[in-house]
């Protein structure tokens, strides 16, 4: 199982450099073993595909596990909920994955997403449009995780060193703008809370926000130079420098799709509630590095998965949909959560070793 | 590959999910007990706490008595620490899980406005425990008038200061702007000033809520006013760490918590008399009212009381520290204390409701208002 290298994929047509990085098994060419050329392109879309086929398949087995003692788990209201709690967390570990690829971390994010929900609520409680409102949000998140990455090349440091002290301090930013309390306002039958903050079919808007951003984000990481630029630092930093990729530059474009992320799922999270606080989001850190690296995202870089990601959080809020089900207590939700991530890290360290010559 | 980290992930997930399916349902944290009636049998109801907290089990311990007489399924939930939106997951979660009532510690109210809506929407019956969500469907509120909380223990204080004593007392916060936590230091305050003029409860410092950080906290705030009367915590773990403070500090300043008495090894820690006082909020009563009024709606069709019902609170002083404390660490004691003034306020809450003010936390005029005893 080598581990591909976007690197040396540079020199290649985009398309198989760009899938074989999404995909730590998959080979580079569709190689049929036999029936014709669309057979082998289906065979060759399965095997690149293996490890989120796989991350589904534990999705899928938990779900029916949990419903063969609880079948209401199964009902719609159920995953709605669950879809529903997935995508808070679940929009930032997308743009999580481009960090992580890169080597780096972003701690910030639950400040980040606290930071927006409060903005885009008082600029809405003050009379701004809403849609302006959550449009001045994104572009105010954006700005803080650029932040993270200016500050990261100027200090010469990682960002995880930055974001140790920037998740403190956007998280007591949104705690000075609100007055340290809740901040709701706008009027509930306005399209933007009806529309963000309601159902679609019966399937909250956040879902579909979180599908559509998945779908966008899985092409711009796999079939984009731009996701290719990003593995190629991440697999080999000095080898990108000499390829003259402009390191800074990407460092300072993923800080700023996380920030924009986090502010996306901010707006949502103030459509659905129609309400802020400067509390919500705390704890997001673990859960959107635990999505990531759950859906097979490296911590030593160059290697992810934005479908992961998307269905690694779908797995922690299924865990913790299970645990409710089950009636066992909250406290093992952390538990479960915790030794699943530390799993991760684990095999991941291991299974890095075995490939090394 | 068959040493795919996602396949072996795959396989403690899943065997965690086993072993929680295997054990839950004798889990701590689930019961039914066939004890009383038979109207809530086969119906499930639950508890979503603020975070992991004696007072917190303490509710519960009151919500599962009142489930207990239907013979109705209770089950507790809530985050560990402070998480709103993990707070309101697990709602959402009960409720999918068929919750047909669920009482709601709902931090911050303003949050819990659209999950409470869609729940009650479906037919839940929801209820808020001291903190409320006005607006949302949770039409009934159980819990302590905050204000007269702090101005309770203000009693407390004046007693140990001559009427000409000048000088200033410090309040500390451990979440800064959290109305819940303000309310009983603005009551403590307002009595200060009236009946001790000559003393200034000055601005409230900022303190830290896990208890290493808290005591730092209090060290550096006696440390910055070493000549201050007194302090006044507003925290569960200002209690043993003011102590603590006052040990190492070896003042005699007064110190005590608008909270804190809801832990039964820091209530008994005032016993000592170190301390002036603390308050307990009573969780067993909040439970027990909040969860009986929700059975009867849930269970008996009854009309859900539109309103806050005040439930009371004790002040923890060093004469009276091991008999809270006894009904604290009991659920046993807790029920044959509160449980018949339950009852009456359960009988008499439409009665007892009072119309939500603006902002009940913090009504200044509602400082003298009846606190309901055994």
């Amino acid at each position: 199982m080598a581990q591909s290298s976007p690197l040396l994929g540079a020199t290649e047509p985009a398309p198989a450099h760009g899938d074989a990085a999404a995909s730590s098994s998959a080979p580079t060419t569709a190689s049929g073993s036999g029936g014709g050329p669309g057979r082998g392109r289906s065979k060759g879309l399965i095997v690149r595909r293996m490890d989120e086929i796989r991350v589904l398949g534990v999705l899928v087995v938990l779900v029916v596990i949990v419903t063969v003692f609880h079948p209401q788990f199964l009902s719609i209201a159920s995953i709605a909920n669950i879809t529903q709690q997935a995508s808070f967390f679940g929009i930032i570990a997308l743009g999580m994955v481009f960090l992580l690829s890169m080597g780096e971390l972003d701690l910030s994010v639950g400040g980040n997403f606290a930071f927006c929900a409060m903005v885009v609520a008082l600029l809405v409680q003050s009379g701004v449009n809403p849609w302006l409102a959550a449009l001045a949000a994104v572009a105010v998140g954006g700005c803080l995780g650029a932040l993270n990455a200016l500050l990261s090349n100027a200090l010469r440091v990682p960002i995880i060193v930055i974001s140790l002290g920037t998740l403190a301090a956007y998280r007591g930013a949104s705690l000075i703008i609100s007055g340290a309390g809740s901040v709701s306002g706008g009027d509930p039958d306005d399209p933007f809370f009806a529309v963000l903050g309601g159902s679609i079919g019966g399937i909250p808007a956040l879902s579909i926000a979180f599908l559509v951003l998945t779908i966008i984000l899985t092409f711009v990481y796999t079939k984009t130079s731009f996701g290719f630029a990003v593995r190629a630092v991440g697999s080999n930093p000095h080898a990108a420098r000499l390829s003259g990729y402009p390191i800074n530059r990407i460092r300072i474009t993923v800080g700023a799709l996380v920030g924009v992320l986090c502010g996306i799922s901010g707006i949502l999270s103030f459509a659905f509630f129609q309400a802020s606080d400067p509390a919500v989001g705390t704890g997001y850190e673990l859960l959107v590095v635990a999505a990531a690296v759950i859906g097979g995202t490296t911590l030593s870089g160059g290697r992810g998965s934005v479908v992961g990601a998307a269905l690694g959080a779908l797995i922690v809020s299924v865990i913790n949909g299970a645990l409710t089900a089950f009636g066992v207590s909250a406290n093992y939700a952390g538990f479960v959560t915790g030794l699943v991530i530390v799993g991760a890290v684990a095999l991941d360290s291991v299974l890095k070793r075995r490939k090394r010559p | 590959m068959s040493h795919s980290p996602r396949l072996l992930i795959a396989g403690a997930a899943l065997a965690a999910t086993a072993l929680l399916a295997g054990c839950s349902s004798g889990g701590a944290a689930s019961s039914t007990d066939g004890s009383g009636g038979s109207d809530g049998a086969g119906q499930k109801l639950a508890m979503v706490g603020l975070y992991a907290a004696p007072y917190t089990d303490g509710v519960a311990d009151g919500a599962k008595a009142a489930a207990d007489l239907d013979g109705a399924e209770f089950t507790q939930y809530g985050p560990v620490t402070l998480d709103p939106n993990k707070a309101i997951s697990d709602f959402q979660n009960a409720v999918a899980a068929g919750a047909t009532g669920v009482l709601v510690q709902a931090f911050p109210g303003d949050l819990w406005v659209a999950p409470i809506k869609k729940a009650t929407g479906v037919g839940v019956t929801v209820a808020t425990s001291d903190v409320p969500s006005v607006g949302s469907g949770a039409l009934t509120n159980v819990g302590p008038q905050k204000v007269a909380m702090g101005a309770a223990l203000a009693d407390e204080y004046i007693k140990q200061l001559p009427e000409d004593a000048t000088g200033i007392i410090v309040p500390g916060i451990c979440v800064a702007g959290l109305r819940s936590l303000t309310a009983p230091i603005e009551g403590f305050t307002t009595r200060m000033e009236q009946e001790r003029p000559g003393i200034d409860v000055i601005e409230a410092e900022v303190t830290a809520g896990d208890p290493p950080s808290n005591f730092a906290a209090w060290q550096r705030i006696q440390a910055k006013y070493p000549d201050a009367l007194g302090f006044v915590g507003a925290c569960d773990q200002d209690l043993t760490n003011m102590v603590k403070m006052k040990q190492q500090a070896g003042g005699d300043f007064l110190i005590g918590v608008t909270a804190g008495g809801d832990d039964p090894v820091a209530a008994k820690s005032i016993a000592g008399g170190e301390m002036v006082g603390a308050v307990t909020q009573r969780p067993w009563l909040q439970g027990y009212v909040g969860m009986r009024l929700i059975a009867n709606t849930a269970f008996r069709d009854a009309a859900q009381p539109e309103g806050w019902i005040n439930t009371g609170f004790d002040i923890v002083t060093p004469d009276n520290a091991e008999e809270i404390a006894s009904l604290l660490e009991d659920p046993a004691v807790a029920q044959k204390t509160f449980e018949a003034l339950g009852d009456t306020m359960v009988d008499d809450a439409d009665a007892l409701a009072s119309e939500h003010p603006v902002d009940y936390l913090t009504e200044s005029d509602g400082i003298d208002t009846e606190n309901p005893m055994p």
